[in-house]
């Protein structure tokens, strides 16, 4: 019998690859469904990485991003970056979307390689909604932590502070 | 000053010197120069972007394989998976190492103790079918002694939609605030609530088949699992010992497992579980001996604030059968427990806490004399822990903690000074 489970599980298309959601998808969900998603990769030199940390107030290991941005009738609407951080021994991959003036609209979580039971809930990453540069965001202060998943808390707050200070940096430095 | 003078004059002499024709072949040469100048510098550019483009693919590629293989070009998708497919094995871990000093006590009971050294490690086959086990050492390990070195799960995840997936295999039965989140950095005192160790037995795993989803703000949980076998409970340890852990466990009787979260608040969540069912596991002298274990808990989270409740209560049916089968040892037909916790982070490592505790794993015992052939019920006193402590970590996932019990055990003082390093990785 529960073999038979098991069989008829698997075989009801499980196997189905997926991806939570595609960047573009994330970025028509939260600026318009008919935005022109084009993308950036940008490389930020050693000066502009020193200038993100101090404003992040986090060690940025990365040189290279990759950011979406949403346009209407040739006006920019907002921005998504990505970033990919080490929750325990595996990888999220989050797009953190902020508008022009540097606000947080959402967060999105785009790939996840740990146990699902780790994966933070959409309304703990609401709390982070609004937030700018100028918050410090920090874990059990400003942000409540997830139970059972610290570790994902971190990875999550940390990439969210790093997200604004890079497209602040790059903004600035007329890299985007 | 002198030397441009004279450099203006030696420039005015070279002009002069030059011939018309000579002066216009110069300017040719220059404009040439700057052109392949101009060449060069966009040609740079040009490959520089075509660098930083395919980094980028190559970094998006290895960060969410599936997402970037449509697009990556080069490599087929078969073989790209090949070169950057994620492993799909999982490791992480965690332990703590306790010392107790029983300071009420005159005989030699201090202890330090390698309570747990644990190990996860999980394996994704596909996205939506991934195995997780949890590894136990317990005590220092397995050699002599009171070690052990158990499975406490290994269970795996059919992830079918977000409203109903499926976990089978030895699963952590989904009762109470601790059993599913046991690490030593989730909570405050070196040693968990005692109400969840003695009316929910915590650590519990056991083999059995559960469903579960998010429907709105509510997550539920819901299944089947090898029952407890009241065969080997009894007294104080009467849910604690009837235990099997999925360790050739009897399954003559299964009992059900529900528990409801709701997220009232961004700030509050409200749970509630109940594990119920036969728990003779059809063994002669436990006919009609049935195991309910309910609680409720309730966490609250608001900036350094943090604050936990629960309220547990276990009974057993039949229990006129239970004593007469456990002749001459008091077995338990009812306990409850609660506790309160408050935390306060002072800062990411830094935070003091208090807990209360109140419990009676015995508040109806039966005992059947064999001799008179009666069964004798009575009720031990309530066990009363209030724990005043810090919690300090020097890293996130790194935590030493220091606590003082005044324990009240069944109105006698029995109370300890108790440190731990814990460790999750």
């Amino acid at each position: 019998m529960f073999r038979l489970i098991l069989i008829l599980l698997i075989a009801s298309n499980l196997l189905l690859s997926k991806v939570l959601i595609r960047p573009d998808e994330a970025m028509r969900a939260h600026y318009g469904k008919n935005v022109v998603v084009s993308k950036k990769n940008i490389l930020l030199v050693k000066e502009d990485i020193i200038e993100a940390q101090k404003i992040a107030k986090r060690k940025i290991k990365d040189h290279l991003f990759r950011i979406f941005i949403a346009k209407q009738d040739n006006k920019v609407l907002g921005y998504g970056v990505l970033h990919t951080s080490k929750v325990r021994t595996k990888d999220e991959t989050a797009m953190f979307l902020i508008d022009t003036n540097g606000k947080l609209k959402a967060i999105e979580i785009i790939a996840f390689y740990e146990p699902p039971e780790y994966l933070p809930p959409k309304r703990w990453l609401n709390q982070f909604n609004g937030s700018t540069t100028e918050n410090e965001l920090k874990l059990k202060q400003d942000i409540r932590s997830i139970s059972g998943a610290t570790l994902s808390a971190r990875a999550i707050t940390d990439s969210t502070k790093i997200a604004l200070s890079i497209l602040e940096v790059a903004i600035k430095k007329n890299k985007i | 000053m002198k030397k441009i003078v004279l450099s203006l004059t030696a420039i005015a002499a070279l002009s002069a010197s030059l011939q018309a024709d000579e002066m216009s072949e110069l300017k040719v040469q220059l404009k040439a120069l700057t052109k392949r100048m101009n060449d060069i510098e966009s040609k740079n550019e040009a490959s520089n972007n075509a660098l930083i483009e395919e980094v980028s693919a190559l970094k998006t590629f290895n960060a969410i394989p599936e997402l970037a293989s449509k697009s990556y070009t080069g490599l087929g998708y078969a073989a790209s998976k090949v070169f950057y497919s994620k492993s799909p094995l999982s490791i992480g871990g965690y332990g703590k190492i306790d010392y107790i000093n029983y300071t009420d006590r005159t005989t030699n009971d201090d202890t330090a103790d390698n309570y747990r050294a644990i190990f996860y490690v999980g394996y994704k086959f596909t996205d939506n079918i991934i195995f997780n086990s949890e590894i136990e050492f317990e005590h220092g390990g397995a050699e002599g002694g009171s070690g052990e070195a158990i499975v406490e799960f290994a269970s795996i995840d059919f992830l079918i939609r977000p409203e109903f997936n499926v976990r089978a295999g030895q699963i952590l039965v989904p009762v109470g605030h601790i059993n599913m989140k046991h690490e030593p950095t989730m909570f405050n005192a070196v040693n968990r609530p005692e109400t969840e160790k003695y009316i929910i037995p915590s650590t519990w795993g056991e083999n059995g088949i559960l469903t579960y989803g998010t429907l709105g703000d509510f997550d539920y949980t819901a299944g089947i699992v090898a029952s407890l076998n009241s065969a080997k409970g009894t007294g104080k340890k009467t849910w604690r010992n009837a235990r099997q852990g999925g360790r050739e466990s009897k399954a003559e009787d299964f009992a059900f497992v529900g528990r409801l979260e709701y997220h009232a608040l961004d700030s509050l969540d409200l749970t509630t579980s109940i594990f119920t069912g036969d728990s003779g596991q059809n063994q002669a002298g436990l006919d009609g001996v049935s195991t309910t274990i309910w609680e409720a808990h309730a966490v609250y989270k608001e900036g350094p604030i943090e604050l936990t409740a629960l309220y547990a209560n276990a009974t057993v049916d039949g229990e006129t059968n239970l004593a007469t089968f456990h002749a001459d040892t008091a077995v338990s037909s009812e306990g409850t427990g609660y506790y309160v916790n408050a935390a306060y982070n002072i800062n990411e490592k830094w935070t003091p806490f208090i807990r209360y505790e109140n419990y009676n794993a015995e508040d109806e015992t039966l005992t059947y004399n064999t001799a008179t052939k009666t069964i004798l019920r009575g009720s031990e006193k309530d066990t009363k822990i209030t724990a005043l402590g810090v919690d300090y970590r020097p890293h996130p996932n790194v935590i030493l903690k220091a606590d003082y019990l005044l324990y009240d055990n069944k109105g006698t003082d029995d109370d300890r000074l108790e440190l731990s390093m814990g460790y999750i990785f």
